[in-house]
């Protein structure tokens, strides 16, 4: 334990020697400067995207089928090669060095949904369970390894999935970890090397994860910056490399993958937004539309108005302020560091501005539930903020509501803390939980019933 | 189903339907090479392995319910299968000991031009038979391994599963167990006392079983000229499927223990063999009326004492959680190190509170790799 908080102490040390001089990760709110971002190639993107082996570890193959034998047709994609065509979209197979088939969780898994019967991928998995501690499902895989190269396969992710297990576990299905993830990711790996190691080489992040939602993608043909605090500008590409970081441990890896990430990022910004299935009422549409110019366009864009990239200050958009204060409180600055010193970025990748950005709303439809962390369940509790449930769940099976616009859901009496059941608890949705909250962003509350219908009906339309 | 969810259910149902069946099957081989253990231990090892390589094809799939008698019998279409008896007993001078027998078939008999002669490839039967007791002279523990065909199999007619003299019979109201073990001939008949705990109706590819958590057992072990009668309770599994394979980075500590209240409980802690990681211990409790509960990971503590070295395995253990505050302590141990898959088999004693009651009983503790600590 000594030799640890030494080594910790060390890296700290290290870490602020090695600081830039004037820099301070941070950036204002308002405007996010324009990037010319690499150009790459959409269509071999796509063939990377859903077969490159850009997450290198995970279950040798012969235990995955054991574990998960049979594909639901409907988990199927197009263009995936090899193996890869008989695995869910989620999983990419690849043959190690030692000749071991490899199937790893690939970016799909939180960038690709169902909704209203179809596969798209783009759409945050609003429905993923990150509640449980995922060492358990690696310990379950390990029943089914065999031989010795195998077993190191297996033993290196399950390596991984150790180092960050303590931080990734949710309070509710539905919400993502992925900030917390990469954190800690960070923590385990030499920023210049990328070597991983056993012990952290520096302070994780906070045990528990603030909670978010996952933006879409089609979004990214839009953005400036990545995720909501504006903490992914500069070169989207690299960026977003952070993904695979579970397995990356040199800088020879990274590259490899690098060469085709910008043909990834390239898909991304190609992706149009879903168009709403289902019929349109056209006449409130139109009213809709005025009432959005009015009110909505200056932040989200749109009607004529090119979107903004605008971060909103966190007293100005109140929504929960965990997220972005823990951004910019001083608490993340080594990850900032990490990230300056690491081929993945530079010192201005990750200069998060104390607020959140407003997105673009294309595609809003299927995006729910809304605000960063995933709080409110539909458009239409969204714009009525009395409205808003305190407690709530999803209703299963998921069900699609077409008047409230969103997923539908129950409201509920009572929190987390009143259910005694660990698989109900994990269930609810608790805004009186720390980053869950549910308030802010008011817009719409000053709006009569007709107006906020038809509001609702022009946004069905982006 | 979504994939993640099927993923967990997979899991799920194997720890589930018997929580922790066939430690001996699990058990994993160590860094030993095949050489320093004996070829023909590795062999057996590389011939196991081999049998079980059925590929994607290898689960079964469909609805199934449990039928009895019909499911002690044996599955021939899943690639793997393994019938388990842990039986707590005691002699008419209440003295202790403990029976554990595990019978694994690995692999499928294949059809064709492997049936022409009796040197093709068919499945290889592996049991694993050990006695507990106080009295050095009771104690035994044998390993048969067989893959000659007509040496062990299964009658269904007869109802009857067997692997040389090793007969496990079975019967609408009975089992009835014959080991022969070195100068020992240990007879038991075993009749169900409690429903049998199993999955129903379940359209899924996982392993499949019931485990009935409670058999009255009568019987009798002969050896040098005397008959000693036996009595108790027996915990039975059974499993066929895509079952764990032997080998693989993992292992396993199972305890069954009979309740005098009337309950039982299974446990099973699992971990890495490296030591790296996490360990899970999941596990079913059974009430005296045959309501089962089934223990996901966190929900009793499970503690090991310091390790004893006439043993290898703790001396004693703590379960906490669920109703439960039990002492559970080591009364003997079998070393089964030279076996081809290795485990070892501990006689417990159990005393304690369930729901806040007295209660005491016997137990076995089958350790597949590790220490036990």
């Amino acid at each position: 334990m000594r030799a640890r908080a030494g080594l910790l102490i060390a890296a700290c040390l290290l870490a602020a020697a090695c600081r830039e001089e004037g820099t301070d990760y941070r950036s204002e709110t308002g405007v996010v400067p324009a990037t010319e971002q690499r150009p790459g190639d959409p269509e071999a993107g796509y063939a990377a995207l859903v077969n490159a082996p850009y997450v290198s570890c995970g279950i040798p193959h012969d235990a995955f089928t054991r574990v998960l034998p049979e594909t639901d047709p409907a988990d199927l994609l197009p263009g995936r090669e090899g193996l890869n065509a008989e695995l869910p979209y989620a999983f990419t197979a690849h043959e190690n060095a030692e000749g071991v088939t490899i199937v790893s969780s690939n970016c799909l898994t939180c960038h690709a949904a169902e909704i209203e019967g179809e596969l798209i991928v783009g759409l945050g998995n609003e429905f993923a369970d990150f509640t449980q501690d995922p060492r358990r499902l690696v310990l379950q895989s390990g029943n089914f390894v065999r031989g010795d190269a195998e077993t190191r396969a297996w033993e290196r992710w399950a390596d991984r999935v150790d180092g960050i297990a303590p931080y990734i576990r949710t309070a509710t299905v539905g919400v993502n970890p992925a900030t917390n993830l990469t954190w800690a990711l960070m923590a385990h790996r030499d920023p210049e090397t990328l070597e991983w190691s056993a012990e952290p080489l520096m302070e994780p992040p906070q045990a528990e994860p603030l909670p978010i939602s996952v933006p879409p993608w089609w979004g990214m043909r839009d953005k400036e910056a990545m995720f909501y605090t504006t903490v992914g500008r500069g070169d989207h590409s690299t960026f977003m490399l952070l993904a695979s970081m579970l397995c990356v441990d040199s800088v020879e890896e990274f590259e490899a993958v690098d060469a085709y990430a910008d043909d990834i990022r390239a898909y991304i910004a190609s992706l149009e937004a879903p168009v709403y299935p289902h019929p349109i009422d056209e006449d409130r549409a139109a009213l809709g539309a005025a009432i959005y110019a009015r009110g909505c366009a200056t932040c989200h864009g749109g009607q004529g108005t090119d979107y903004p990239n605008l971060v909103v200050p966190l007293d100005e958009i109140g929504t929960d302020a965990a997220y972005a204060t823990a951004a910019t409180d001083g608490s993340r600055d080594r990850f900032y560091e990490w990230i300056a010193r690491s081929p993945y970025g530079d010192a201005e990748s990750a200069a998060p501005a104390p607020g959140y950005i407003a997105p673009p709303l294309d595609g809003v439809w299927a995006t729910a539930p809304y605000l960063h962390n995933g709080s409110v369940p539909s458009l239409e509790t969204l714009l009525s903020p009395e409205d808003r449930p305190r407690y709530w769940r999803h209703v299963l099976p998921r069900a699609y509501d077409r008047e409230a616009v969103g997923w539908r859901f129950e409201v509920l009496d009572e929190g987390q803390a009143a259910e005694p059941d660990p698989e109900l608890r994990r269930r609810i949705y608790d805004t009186t939980r720390h980053g869950y909250g549910n308030g802010g962003h008011v817009h719409g509350a000053d709006l009569s019933a007709e107006e906020r219908a038809a509001l609702i009906e022009y946004l069905k339309t982006l | 189903m979504t994939w993640l969810a099927r993923l967990r259910v997979g899991g799920i149902v194997g720890v589930v339907i018997l929580a922790g069946i066939g430690s001996v099957l699990l058990a994993p081989r160590g860094g030993e090479t095949p050489a320093a253990r004996g070829a023909d231990q590795g062999q057996v090892i590389e011939a196991l392995v081999a049998s079980l390589d059925d590929g994607p094809n290898g689960a079964i799939t469909g609805p199934w319910d449990l039928e009895l008698p019909r499911d002690y019998g044996a599955h021939p279409d899943a690639p793997a299968e393994t019938w388990s008896v842990v039986a707590h007993l005691t002699d008419p001078q209440g003295r202790p000991l403990s029976v554990n027998l595990v019978l694994t078939r690995v692999g499928r008999t294949h059809g064709g031009d492997a049936e022409a002669t009796p040197w093709g490839p068919g499945p290889v039967h592996i049991a694993q038979a050990t006695i507990n007791a106080a009295d050095p002279g009771l104690r035994a523990s044998e390993e048969r391994i067989s893959r000659a065909r007509g040496a062990a199999g299964h009658d269904v007619a007869a109802g009857e599963i067997w692997l040389d003299d090793w007969t496990l019979e079975y019967g609408t109201d009975a089992l009835d167990l014959t080991l022969r073990l070195s100068d020992q001939l240990l007879r038991l008949r075993l009749e169900p006392r409690k429903t049998p705990l199993a999955p129903t109706g379940e359209d899924t590819a996982g392993p499949r079983g019931f485990a009935i958590p409670r058999l009255a057992v009568s019987g009798s072990l002969e050896t040098a000229g005397t008959v000693l009668e036996l009595g108790g309770t027996a915990w039975l599994d059974r499993l066929w499927g895509e079952i764990p394979l032997p080998g693989g980075p993992l292992v396993r500590d199972r305890l069954v223990l009979h309740l005098s209240d009337g309950a039982e409980l299974s446990l099973l802690r699992t971990r890495r063999r490296d030591g790296r990681g996490i360990a899970t211990v999941d596990g079913v409790l059974v009430g005296p009326d045959g309501g089962a509960t089934l223990l996901e990971d966190g929900a009793v503590d499970l503690t090991s004492g310091p390790l004893q070295e006439d043993s290898a395995m703790p001396g004693s253990w703590r379960i906490a959680g669920e109703g439960l505050d039990l002492r559970v302590t080591l009364l003997g141990a079998s070393g089964q190190e030279g076996f081809a898959l290795p485990v070892r088999v501990g006689q417990l004693e159990v005393e304690g509170t369930r729901q806040g009651m007295p209660v005491e009983g016997a137990g076995t503790v089958l350790l597949s790799g590790g220490d036990g600590t």
